[in-house]
């Protein structure tokens, strides 16, 4: 199998987290890349969506016909769109508070405040750290 | 601050970590003013606690972000083995009165713990996440040898306290226990290291039992 996947790269470096949040990674909807390349990193951000352990997904990658550093290139780059997915999801979920929620900081605060009284209370002991 | 910029993470990402490292040692401080009248509490279990407490706080602010957090419910899963100790702890006070042996057999099991958290050093974590799997030290004989350090602590909190109340919390901690080791480990084998570790090395808390 013969896959070439430097073409998906040229040119899109950014895909935006909400197109990879629609099921699309960063590369596939480029109109240069072919119908395998994009159906590979569809395949990917799916089985990172479905919580898949990485050495798995390498290992349906190999079984596809991928080389290692073919792997290693698709997993990186799908590695890097979920991830710029599920941080600007959380941000829009929880961070600021434009959105109408609690801003994560007071999460943080509330939680330290609690976790020091629970230590006073328990003369400044030990915890299963 | 270069440290609290390394690998990119914005100072502010590191606000939380900075506070809780900072809460932590303040606790080591706190303690051992607590104690400071009575050498027999000071020496060796306040000492040994407060040390450990600073341990944990540097670690805390240094280590680096993780590749992956567990989610809520594993977090949720994993807090009351987090807080059932400090309970313990508080129920096996004072420290002056604790019987001899306690006191060396805990200060022995924090430095057995301080050993398992020097060779995570970067890959500490107190709630589920993942990081780079370690299996250097106390981790080539058990997988989760901080925790065993740590439920030894428990035990001579709970023989010294000698109350029903704190062998019903030893007894409650080891199921607690099992289940954060258990969300612990549904997320670390989201990588293949952390599989062919586990491989390696069977026991996740005592050779030849579990």
């Amino acid at each position: 199998m013969s896959i070439d996947l430097n073409k998906p790269n040229e040119g899109n470096g950014g895909a935006s987290s909400q197109s990879a949040s629609n099921s699309s990674g960063p590369n596939y909807n480029d109109p240069n890349s072919s119908a395998e390349v994009r159906e590979i990193f569809r395949f990917t951000y799916e089985c990172k969506q479905k919580k898949m352990p990485d050495y798995q997904i390498e290992q349906s990658l190999m079984n596809r016909g991928l080389d290692p550093s073919q792997v290693a290139s698709v997993m990186r780059i799908v590695n890097q769109a979920y991830n710029q997915s599920q941080a600007s999801q959380q941000t829009d979920d929880s961070s600021g508070s434009g959105g109408g929620g609690i801003p994560r900081v007071v999460y943080y605060i509330g939680i330290l405040v609690l976790i020091n009284v629970l230590s006073a209370i328990f003369d400044w002991g030990f915890w299963i750290y | 601050m270069d440290l609290l910029n390394r690998k990119g993470i914005p100072w502010l990402e590191k606000l939380p970590d900075l506070l809780l490292g900072l809460s932590l040692m303040s606790w080591a401080v706190a303690g051992i003013v607590q104690s400071w009248a009575e050498v027999s509490a000071l020496i060796p279990v306040r000492l040994s606690l407060a040390t450990l407490q600073v341990m944990v706080g540097m670690l805390i602010m240094l280590r680096p972000a993780a590749h992956e957090q567990g989610s809520a419910q594993a977090i949720l899963l994993s807090l009351p083995s987090f807080i059932a100790s400090g309970f313990l702890f508080r129920l096996a006070q004072p420290l002056a009165a604790w019987p001899f042996a306690c006191k060396w057999v805990f200060a022995g099991s924090v430095l057995w713990v301080m050993a398992a958290f020097w060779s995570l050093r970067g890959s500490f974590a107190i709630l589920p996440a993942r990081r780079a799997t370690v299996r250097t030290g106390l981790y080539r004989l058990v997988r989760h040898p901080a925790y065993l350090g740590e439920y030894v602590m428990a035990c001579a909190c709970a023989y010294a306290g000698a109350s029903t109340w704190t062998w019903i919390y030893l007894a409650a901690l080891l199921p607690l226990l099992v289940l954060r080791i258990r969300q612990e480990e549904a997320l670390l084998m989201h990588d293949a290291a952390y599989a062919t570790y586990k491989q390696s090395t069977r026991w996740r808390l005592l050779p030849g039992v579990w």
